[in-house]
């Protein structure tokens, strides 16, 4: 078993061609709050990863969940769409998260760091943050989200990148967009200093 | 060369000195409320009223006089509208009677920049934490970028609003943290986090239900470690995600020690560097003005004037 990268919350390790993502215990939290976080979250990441899996979105095939909380996943070779960004990924980020939110799914996390680009697709990974909600407003946040970790990241492109995104986006969710546009915009002002004037 | 800074963008007027090495002087009053929170007018009001006698003592402690300072800076923003407009009002009449530059200062890069002089890291992820502040912010591409910040309310504030419900006079983080002490049990508070981003606005409901029915020691307790909690994970994401390898957490907040040791434990389980600032530096003060001053001394001329919602990622940084 090799250490192959520490997240911000696991560590993940390969083994025999396996992903394994171990939840570390976190020193800085008290225990009560920190196991009952952990047990949750990795339960729900490990269904929400295979209703995924099961409904045809590119994600890894998750394969056990251990006593541990440990969970095996497929490898994927690829590489993350933050270290080599281009902004030609974007509809085919559009077209998966219209998919996982059609599906009553929301991200919560949908950085660029959490895609994997390989062989021409991109798979969305680490559903750490994840829950099944199909209101407008939680999956306005993932636009949010999503919209702010391009500008911090990569803020040459990210006007185009987002154009890109979010025209792709309204044409996959139809007549869904507009209350997701909706509360979008609620989200970008209510923020504290938004210089509207 | 010197310059002074004026800081004023909520309840404390402060005035620093700095010649661009060294902080000569840092002084300030706060404004306190007999009760309640901050009123704007009267807050600026204060800072009217004391602004010649701590501008006079930083120049005394600094050791000179009004005619040596070579340029001023004023904190324009974000902040409480009225409260800016006296401390702008005070750096422009000192500019215009000295016939010295003035220039404009972000009040976050401000915090910034004096935890990197303090703590002498060089590309951390700040944390930064004040009444009405939460932000996590890195250096990125000329910009300090923001990754992640609170959705809804500050974190001081929430604390006060919950203070407020306690009983507890503004501004209440010492006495939370003084009563916290006495928990015995674990109330589980929603615990909101998106992405690198955090919400409150949950907690503040879910205590308003509990108040009364639980202890206040427990409800300190929980109320800090939740907080706090989220605060720190949302940190840890972003170095992850940035690939940084120091912390600083700054802003009011930055006086509890509660959160110091969660930031350190953090940082020591991730092999990455952390340093707690000194009081003097993590509230709102004068020197962080006068010295963020200095370095943007060369940037481009900026209109002065009070900035209420003034972002951190829209000043361009080229001193770096």
């Amino acid at each position: 078993m090799i250490r192959i990268a520490t997240g911000a919350e696991a560590e993940l390790y390969k083994e025999d061609g396996v992903i394994i993502k171990d939840r570390v215990k976190k020193r800085y939290r008290i225990r009560e709050l920190d196991e009952a976080l952990r047990i949750s979250r990795n339960a729900r990441e490990f269904a929400i990863m295979k209703r995924c899996h099961e409904s045809g979105i590119d994600t890894p095939r998750p394969i056990k969940l251990d006593i541990k909380g440990r969970i095996y996943m497929e490898n994927i070779a690829g590489y993350p769409l933050s270290s080599k960004f281009s902004s030609k990924n974007m509809g085919k980020v559009a077209d998966m998260l219209w998919r996982l939110h059609s599906l009553g799914i929301v991200h919560g996390d949908p950085t660029t760091a959490n895609m994997l680009v390989s062989r021409g697709r991109v798979f969305l990974i680490d559903f750490g943050l994840s829950f099944y909600s199909k209101r407008a407003e939680d999956r306005a946040s993932d636009l949010f989200l999503l919209k702010k970790a391009l500008a911090s990241k990569h803020p040459e492109q990210a006007k185009i990148a987002y154009k890109k995104f979010i025209s792709r986006y309204k044409k996959n969710s139809g007549k869904e967009f507009k209350p997701i546009l909706s509360h979008l915009r609620d989200m970008e002002t209510r923020r504290r200093y938004y210089e509207s004037y | 060369m010197y310059i002074l800074g004026i800081e004023s963008t909520a309840h404390t007027f402060g005035v620093g000195i700095t010649d661009g090495n060294r902080i000569l002087s840092n002084e300030r009053d706060t404004f306190m409320p007999k009760k309640g929170g901050i009123v704007p007018r009267e807050a600026a009001k204060h800072h009217y009223r004391k602004a010649p006698e701590i501008i006079k003592s930083a120049l005394e402690s600094a050791g000179i006089s009004l005619q040596q300072v070579d340029m001023f800076a004023v904190s324009q923003g974000p902040g409480i509208l009225s409260c800016l407009k006296a401390g702008v009002s005070v750096g422009v009449f000192l500019s215009r009677k000295y016939k010295k530059p003035i220039i404009g200062v972000n009040h976050c890069i401000g915090h910034i920049e004096i935890g990197r002089l303090m703590t002498g890291f060089n590309d951390p992820v700040i944390l930064y934490v004040s009444g009405g502040n939460t932000q996590i912010i890195t250096y990125l591409n000329k910009r300090y970028a923001v990754f992640g910040e609170t959705q809804d309310i500050g974190v001081g504030n929430l604390l006060d609003r919950v203070g407020r419900m306690l009983g507890i006079p503004f501004p209440a983080g010492p006495e939370i943290e003084r009563l916290s002490n006495g928990g015995r049990e674990y109330i589980r508070f929603p615990y909101t986090i998106k992405g690198m981003d955090v919400s409150f606005s949950g907690i503040e409901t879910y205590v308003k239900n509990i108040i009364g029915i639980k202890r206040r020691e427990d409800v300190c307790f929980s109320l800090q470690e939740t907080v706090f909690s989220m605060l720190i994970e949302a940190s840890e994401r972003a170095m992850a995600y940035c690939g940084k390898t120091s912390l600083i957490i700054t802003g009011g907040v930055a006086a509890n020690s509660r959160l110091n040791e969660m930031g350190k434990r953090m940082c020591a389980q991730r092999g990455a560097e952390f340093r707690a600032l000194d009081k003097e530096y993590t509230g709102d003060n004068g020197a962080m003005i006068a010295y963020t001053g200095y370095l943007m001394m060369n940037e481009g001329k900026t209109e002065i004037r009070p900035r209420p919602r003034f972002r951190t990622d829209v000043v361009e940084i080229n001193y770096r």
